[in-house]
C-alpha cells in the first residue's frame, strides 16, 4: 500500500483533511508550523482516527541558510524553537555552520530536538484532547506520539559556509546520538536525507553520500532533493531513482519522499518509495534556498497530473468537453461556469484531494510497469489529441506540438526512465 | 514617439482600432483569475467579434506562443511589432503566419497592417462565448465611465 502524507502548511488544509480523512495515511507538521497554531493543531491531530499518524518536521535547516535565516529571525516561532533545540544561534553566530559545530554542540541540538517530539508536542496533544472532547471532535483513540522522530538535519551542499562532508557529518552524527537517546523506548526514528539538487550531478558525491546513510541505524529514511521538481526536472529523476534503487537494496527499510508528486506515487508502486508527503495543491517539491510565496488557484489536471491555470484548463476542457473531470467537485461545475472553481478554493483544494487519491487507487491495481508507461502514454496521446484536435495544416499541428510540450514533455520523460529502470526495480509489489 | 517598451506601443494600436469602431480594452485578463493578459483586445460594436493583439518589440516565439494562446477564444490574431521588426517577421515567418492565420500590425508613428489576419482555426465557439461575458461587463464600466 502507498502510505499517503499531507502536510500542513496553512490552517485551511486542516478543515479539508477533516472531510477526508479516508484519503490519506498520515500527515507531516513543520515544527514552526506547529509552535505558531499549537493549539490548533494539537487539536486537530487529537481528532485524528487511531489509524491516522502524524510526523513533526523539525526544520532545523531552516537555521542554516544565511539568508533564510535572517528572513525568519523576526517570527515569533524562531525564538521559541531556537530555544527549544538549544541551537547555539547568537548575534555573534547568526546561523548553524556545521564546521563551527562540536560534537557536544550537534550532542545537544539533537536532545532538544528530539525532546521537542517526543514531549513537547505529545503534552500539547494531550492537553487538546480535553479539548477536543469540550469541542465535540470525534475522538476515537489517537496516538499523542509521532509515527516517527526526526534526528535533526541540515541541507547536504556544498555552500560557502561549509563543504557538502561538514552537513553530512552534522546529520550522521544527529542520527547516532537521536539511536542513543532513544534506545531503549519504543519511538522510531526517521532519518532525513536532505540534498541539494546540483550534488546530483556529481556521482561520487551522491554514492558517498548514501553509504554514509546505508550505515546508520534508523527504522526508516526520508528523502529529500531540494529544489527538484517531478515536473519540469524530469531529465534528474534517473539519480533519484538510482538513489531509491540502492538504499532500498542495502536497508530493506522504508523511504518516504518528503516533497513528492505522482512519479513519486509511480515509484512506491514499484515499491522504491514506501510514501509521499505534499501538502494540499502545494510543495510536491521544495527548495530549501527559496522562501515559499502565496500560490493563486491552480487546478490539479488529472490527465497531465500536473497544475494548469484556469484558463489552460478551460482550453483543455472546452476543446473536449468528454474529458472534463468528473469527481463530485468538477460536477457542480459547468463547463459555461467553469472558471468560477477558481473562486472556490474548497472546490480546487477538494478536487485535488479526490484526484490524487484516484491516480494513487489506480497505481495499487496495476501490477506491471508496462502497465504503468501505458497508462502514461494514454494520458501524453490524450493530451497532445485534445490540443491539435482543430484541423489545421501539417505545419501548424506541428507547431501547437512544440508550443504546448511543456504540458506533456514530463511524461514522456517519465517513460523513458521506467523504460529504461533496471530489471530488479520493475518488480511490482504492492 | 516613446519606442522602448511595449506598453507605450499600446495606444497607438488602441487608436488603430478604435478609428475601425471598435472596443478596445488594454491588459485584458480573459477570466477574473488569469495570470495571462493580452495586451489589447478589440470587440466590434455588437460584441460578437473578438479581436486579440501581442505587442512585442522582438522575439518573434514567445509572441508566437501567446498569439496562439489567444486563438482559442478570438476570431482573429494580431502581432504587433515597430515597423523594422515586423517587416523581418513577414519575410521570415510567412509560412507560418499564413498557416495560423495571424495578422501582423506594424508600428512606427502610426500602425498599418502588413498582413492581414484569417479566422482563428483554433477558435473554441463556447470559450468566445464565456469571455464575451467578461468583455461586455467591462465595456458596460468603460461606456458608464466614458
Amino acid at each position: 500500500m502507498i502510505k499517503l502524507y499531507y502536510r500542513i502548511g496553512l490552517m485551511r488544509d486542516k478543515d479539508i483533511l477533516k472531510n477526508n480523512l479516508d484519503k490519506f495515511n498520515g500527515i507531516i507538521i513543520d515544527a514552526h508550523v506547529f509552535e505558531t497554531f499549537k493549539n490548533s493543531l494539537s487539536a486537530f491531530i487529537a481528532s485524528l482516527p487511531p489509524s491516522h499518524t502524524f510526523l513533526i518536521d523539525p526544520v532545523t535547516y531552516r537555521f542554516s541558510i544565511p539568508e533564510i535565516t535572517l528572513h525568519y529571525s523576526k517570527k515569533p516561532w524562531f525564538a521559541k524553537l531556537l530555544e527549544r533545540y538549544n541551537l547555539p544561534i547568537s548575534e555573534e553566530d547568526p546561523y548553524l555552520n556545521p564546521l563551527s559545530l562540536s560534537d557536544s554542540d550537534i550532542k545537544d541540538i539533537t536532545d532538544g530536538v528530539i525532546k521537542y517530539q517526543k514531549k513537547i508536542v505529545p503534552a500539547n496533544i494531550q492537553n487538546a484532547l480535553g479539548l477536543a472532547a469540550f469541542f465535540e471532535h470525534p475522538i476515537g483513540t489517537p496516538s499523542t506520539t509521532p509515527e516517527y522522530i526526526i534526528p535533526p538535519y541540515l541541507i547536504i551542499d556544498d555552500s560557502e559556509l561549509a563543504p557538502y562532508s561538514e552537513y553530512l557529518k552534522f546529520n550522521i552524527k544527529a542520527i547516532k546520538h537521536a539511536n542513543s537517546l532513544l534506545k531503549n523506548s519504543p519511538h522510531k526514528i526517521l532519518s532525513i536525507i536532505p540534498i541539494s539538487k546540483p550534488l546530483l550531478l556529481d556521482e561520487v558525491v551522491i554514492s558517498k553520500i548514501i553509504d554514509e546513510y546505508t550505515k546508520v541505524k534508523t527504522d526508516a529514511f526520508g528523502i529529500w532533493i531540494s529544489g527538484l521538481n517531478e515536473i519540469t526536472e524530469a531529465r534528474l529523476l534517473t539519480i533519484l531513482v538510482a538513489i531509491l534503487h540502492k538504499l532500498k537494496e542495502s536497508t530493506k527499510k522504508p523511504i518516504i519522499n518528503l516533497y513528492g508528486g505522482f512519479f513519486s506515487l509511480i515509484l512506491s508502486s514499484l515499491n522504491l518509495l514506501d510514501g509521499v508527503a505534499h501538502g494540499i495543491g502545494y510543495a510536491e517539491s521544495r527548495n530549501a534556498y527559496e522562501l515559499p510565496g502565496p500560490l493563486g488557484p491552480r487546478y490539479y489536471n488529472p490527465i497531465t497530473h500536473n497544475f494548469e491555470t484556469i484558463e489552460g484548463i478551460l482550453t483543455i476542457y472546452m476543446n473536449d468537453p468528454s474529458v472534463k473531470c468528473k469527481c463530485p467537485y468538477c460536477k457542480k461545475y459547468d463547463l459555461k461556469n467553469f472558471e468560477n472553481i477558481a473562486n472556490n478554493l474548497n472546490d480546487l483544494l477538494n478536487h485535488f484531494i479526490y484526484t490524487r487519491t484516484a491516480e494513487k487507487e489506480k497505481l495499487e491495481k496495476i501490477s506491471s510497469i508496462n502497465d504503468i508507461i501505458s497508462l502514461l502514454e494514454n494520458d501524453k496521446n490524450k493530451i497532445i489529441n485534445i490540443l491539435t484536435k482543430r484541423k489545421t495544416p501539417p505545419l501548424f499541428t506541428a507547431l501547437l506540438k512544440k508550443i504546448y510540450e511543456p504540458k506533456y514533455a514530463h511524461l514522456e520523460s517519465w517513460i523513458l526512465i521506467l523504460k529504461n529502470l533496471p530489471p530488479a526495480t520493475k518488480k511490482i509489489i504492492h | 514617439m516613446k519606442r522602448f517598451k511595449e506598453p507605450n506601443l499600446y495606444p497607438l494600436i488602441s487608436k488603430y482600432f478604435q478609428n475601425k469602431d471598435f472596443y478596445t480594452l488594454t491588459n485584458f485578463r480573459p477570466f477574473e483569475k488569469s495570470y495571462s493578459r493580452v495586451d489589447i483586445l478589440a470587440v466590434d460594436k455588437t460584441l460578437s467579434k473578438i479581436i486579440s493583439v501581442e505587442v512585442k518589440l522582438n522575439n518573434f516565439s514567445k509572441a508566437l506562443k501567446q498569439a496562439i494562446a489567444r486563438s482559442f477564444f478570438s476570431d482573429y490574431v494580431y502581432l504587433a511589432f515597430p515597423s523594422k521588426y515586423a517587416k523581418t517577421v513577414l519575410n521570415k515567418y510567412s509560412q507560418i503566419l499564413n498557416c495560423t492565420n495571424i495578422g501582423i500590425l506594424s508600428i512606427n508613428k502610426y500602425v498599418s497592417e502588413l498582413k492581414p489576419p484569417g479566422p482563428s482555426p483554433l477558435l473554441i465557439p463556447d470559450l468566445k462565448n464565456l469571455i464575451l461575458t467578461t468583455i461586455k461587463r467591462k465595456v458596460s464600466i468603460t461606456d458608464k465611465c466614458g
